[in-house]
């Protein structure tokens, strides 16, 4: 706790089990919501005070990115499914006694594992250190305080890290390609604008005089 | 590393005055507004019969190739972020960098733009 | 920024090859999937392979982008054999893609971009390089899965990898996350320093957390119990596809592993998670025999294959010597030959417009093709192990590197399932030849399955006789992380 530097220590723990307790409570109803779109909308909660904590932890870049693309993307994603496709209900929950055993012992173990890491803590102190002193860059020894966490971050992002920000620059040309050729579906005999087309009309070929026989009609010729 | 969290102080106020604000106007028409429910107000209006199937259509999936879409694009702007704070630090290299990832980006949207996928129809 | 551009020295094939599958994209749509793009990326990834030699330093290995890459003999070899790899895995898909009529332009820029996050994890030096090259590399997979949009079981077979792929993507990133957090690093080389010397308390964390990336990487690499996508997905996905998974992202990851297992001071051994490995090893070589036997479909069985061949190839890695890391690259190098020909046979089985395949429609084949009847029958006699095939010599260098360094039950285990692996195989062949009453295949056999066929089958039959030249090979770039 000595570590926040704010005047109201209180505060920041009143900050963070309420922020905990909500964040558990609306996963557990993540899972439990008899209708799935109270699932998403505790999903998007869930996400609030995940940044909420992100924040006290002094990840704000993180925290606002997490507002800004789970839930102001992903989530909306989710909604758009959860509401367009027609889930039934009973289906959906059906099975649900019957997994419940195998993943109670599922969650048995990650929760074994995470304690045995947690009590593993305080005896790699020497660890951390240790490649402290042996890793080259550090960016926040050199820094001050005053520098804010969305700062630090772009400082060795798009120089030290030039290689993954490309690359993950390709991911996302990746994610691209992949949704046209999985969803973009062309129908056919639809009529579209082709504004070049239209404006790179010569001003002959606009207007065509048909000139038809008394009677006759004319030839309709798309 | 000490996050200084007073800024925040604001926010936090914010968004409790706001929650039970809009708690309050949820709870006062529960609380207040009388009940007296009926079968007969819950049937069809004005006429007809009872619905016998969902009023939902086939999911469209062009809605969804607009979200991944946006979605793609938001996590560019997400990496313009820092960018545009730290810029004045990363000079040259810094501006490089960033247009190139926009190189990339661009890429997908001719592509996307000539392969119609920008096309409701 | 010497050090940018030292890593852009170092990475020049990836780079190139990312430019041109961002430049295939834009002609591409500009042609409205008109213009044939086969052959340019086929140039490119030509032009790759000798950017690949000719700046190749087989003797001290160079790092880049402040450690975030290495360039050293293993990355070199890997880099060389998936550019290969991706070459055939190109020739092999396009006769099929048009006889099928799905053919999209979007299908060589997606391939060539899988190739770059490869690339990218054959030279990883960081966790975070290994995360996003596997990303890469993944999600390019999981579209190209489902690329015969129309058919069911490729949306199928696309959906179950997608799914599977992310939660083992999940698993490794948090195996990573908790490497960081306990050792306050990601690269491997701080790591490995950072490892000297401590006591297993202090690391227990470090302990799950590399479980965990390898448990992520196993999926990848199809290692029982981590194998449930692979016949699935194997099955459903259009066969050049197939072909695709098969060959090429097993050498990544099985490079990516033995570097993490073996190189700088070897990360994962010194913590006792090669035990991990050698449970992955076994497993998969007992259950990758075992649940061939009752296969009826050639993907599937195909699958089972690949599966119990990955475990052959991290017995070389648990064997934690130079010769067998040498003899792992060997047996790698091997397989893609072999496999490659054996997809080259399965693309060209069809008849009455419909691909084959079924076991059992292959019932009297030789007596109708033989000459393609006698080199399937090369290739899964060497995938068998029998000699005098290229297989054999694979399985002897992995089996004696594991008997050298002291793991017999594996050894014994890998003899074993072998034979097993040989009967079903055999059973095939019985059925091709001895049977009757198969349904005559369409002709005439597209000229690159043919000449794949042909040039791996010439390879097979003949490494005999000159085996010390990629022994060499493999054997300096093993010893580029012994240093």
């Amino acid at each position: 706790m000595e570590l926040f530097a704010n005047p109201a220590p209180i505060l920041t723990a009143l900050a963070f089990w309420v922020l905990s307790g909500v964040l558990v409570g609306s996963a557990l109803a993540v899972v439990l919501a008899r209708a799935p779109v109270h699932s998403v909308l505790f999903l998007i909660l869930c996400f609030f005070n995940a940044a909420g904590l992100f924040l006290l932890l002094g990840a704000e870049f993180l925290a606002m990115i997490l507002v800004v693309v789970y839930v102001g993307a992903v989530a909306v994603l989710f909604l758009f499914v959860v509401m367009m496709l027609d889930m039934e209900l009973v289906a959906l929950r059906e099975g649900f006694l019957r997994h419940l055993p195998l993943g109670a012992l599922l969650a048995l173990v990650l929760l074994a594992e995470l304690i045995l890491t947690a009590i593993g803590w305080h005896a790699a102190q020497d660890l951390r250190f240790v490649s402290a002193t042996v890793a080259t860059a550090v960016p926040f020894a050199e820094v001050g305080a005053e520098v804010s966490n969305i700062k630090m971050l772009g400082a060795v992002l798009y120089d030290d890290y030039f290689l993954l920000f490309q690359a993950s620059g390709l991911v996302l040309l990746v994610a691209m390609i992949g949704a046209i050729v999985l969803t973009h579906r062309t129908r056919p005999g639809v009529r579209r604008q082709e504004i070049a087309e239209q404006v790179l009309r010569p001003a002959e070929a606009r207007i065509h005089a048909n000139n038809p026989p008394i009677g006759g009609g004319v030839d309709w010729d798309v | 590393m000490a996050p200084d969290l007073g800024p925040y102080l604001a926010i936090a106020v914010f968004l409790v005055v706001a929650g039970m604000i809009s708690l309050l106007m949820v709870m006062a028409s529960f609380v207040l507004a009388p009940r007296a429910p009926d079968p007969e107000k819950n049937s069809a209006y004005e006429c007809g019969f009872a619905a016998f199937s969902d009023a939902r259509s086939k999911f469209d999936v062009r809605f969804y190739l607009v979200a991944i879409l946006f979605i793609i694009f938001d996590l560019e702007v997400a990496f313009l972020f820092p960018w545009a704070v730290a810029l004045g630090g990363l000079g040259v290299f810094g501006l490089v960098s960033m247009l190139v990832f926009l190189g990339v980006l661009t890429v997908g949207f001719i592509y996307e733009w000539k392969s119609g996928a920008l096309e409701w129809e | 920024m010497s050090e940018t551009l030292r890593g852009l020295y170092l990475l020049q094939p990836t780079l190139f090859i990312a430019g041109a599958a961002m430049l295939l994209l834009v002609v591409g749509a500009f042609s409205n999937g008109k213009r044939d793009l086969r052959l340019p990326a086929l140039m490119t990834l030509l032009v790759a392979f000798l950017l690949q030699i000719l700046s190749a330093e087989f003797s001290t290995p160079v790092t880049g982008f402040g450690g975030l890459i290495i360039r050293d003999g293993l990355s070199d070899y890997g880099a060389a054999l998936l550019l290969v790899g991706l070459f055939v895995s190109l020739l092999l898909a396009d006769p099929w893609f048009r006889r099928e009529g799905i053919l999209r332009f979007e299908w060589y820029p997606l391939v060539l971009l899988s190739g770059v996050g490869m690339l990218l994890l054959v030279s990883a030096h960081n966790f975070m390089t290994l995360y996003i090259g596997l990303e890469l590399q993944s999600l390019a997979l999981y579209v190209l899965a489902t690329f015969h949009i129309r058919d069911l079981s490729s949306a199928e077979s696309g959906v179950k990898y997608f799914i599977l792929g992310s939660l083992a993507s999940g698993i490794l990133l948090f195996g990573i996350s908790l490497v960081y957090g306990f050792s306050g690093t990601l690269d491997f080389s701080v790591l490995a320093h950072a490892i000297e010397g401590q006591e297993q308390s202090a690391v227990s964390g470090l302990i799950v957390g590399l479980t965990l990336v390898v448990i992520g990487l196993g999926f990848k690499l199809s290692a029982v119990p981590f194998h449930m996508w692979t016949p699935d997905v194997y099955e459903g996905a259009p066969t050049p596809v197939t072909a695709l998974f098969a060959i090429v992202p097993k050498v990544a990851a099985v490079i990516i592993l033995a570097r993490l297992m073996l190189g700088e001071g070897a990360i994962i051994s010194a913590l006792g998670v090669d035990r991990v490995l050698w449970a992955l090893s076994f497993l998969s070589m007992l259950w990758g025999a075992l649940a061939a036997l009752g296969q009826t479909q050639i993907k599937r069985l195909l699958a089972y294959s690949a599966i119990g061949n990955a475990g052959y190839a991290l017995m070389g890695i648990v064997a934690g010597t130079e010769d067998g890391l040498a003899a792992m690259l060997v047996y790698m190098t091997i397989y893609l030959v072999t496999t490659a020909g054996v997809f080259a046979v399965v693309l060209s089985l069809r008849s009455d417009g419909q691909a084959i395949e079924r076991l059992e429609d292959l019932k009297g084949f030789a007596q109708h093709h033989p000459l393609v009847a006698v080199l399937l029958g090369i290739f899964l006699f060497s995938l068998a192990g029998i000699p005098p095939l290229a297989g054999f010599f694979g399985k002897f260098y992995v089996f004696r590197a594991a008997l050298e360094s002291g793991e017999v039950i594996l050894a014994i285990t890998g003899a074993l399932t072998s034979v097993v692996a040989a009967f079903y195989y055999l059973r095939l062949i019985r059925l091709m030849c001895f049977d009757s009453g198969s349904v005559p295949q369409e002709r005439p056999i597209p000229a690159e399955y043919a000449g794949i066929m042909a040039v791996s089958g010439v390879l097979v039959l003949l490494f005999l006789l000159a085996p010390s030249a990629p022994v060499a090979f493999a054997q300096s770039a093993a010893a580029s992380l012994f240093p």
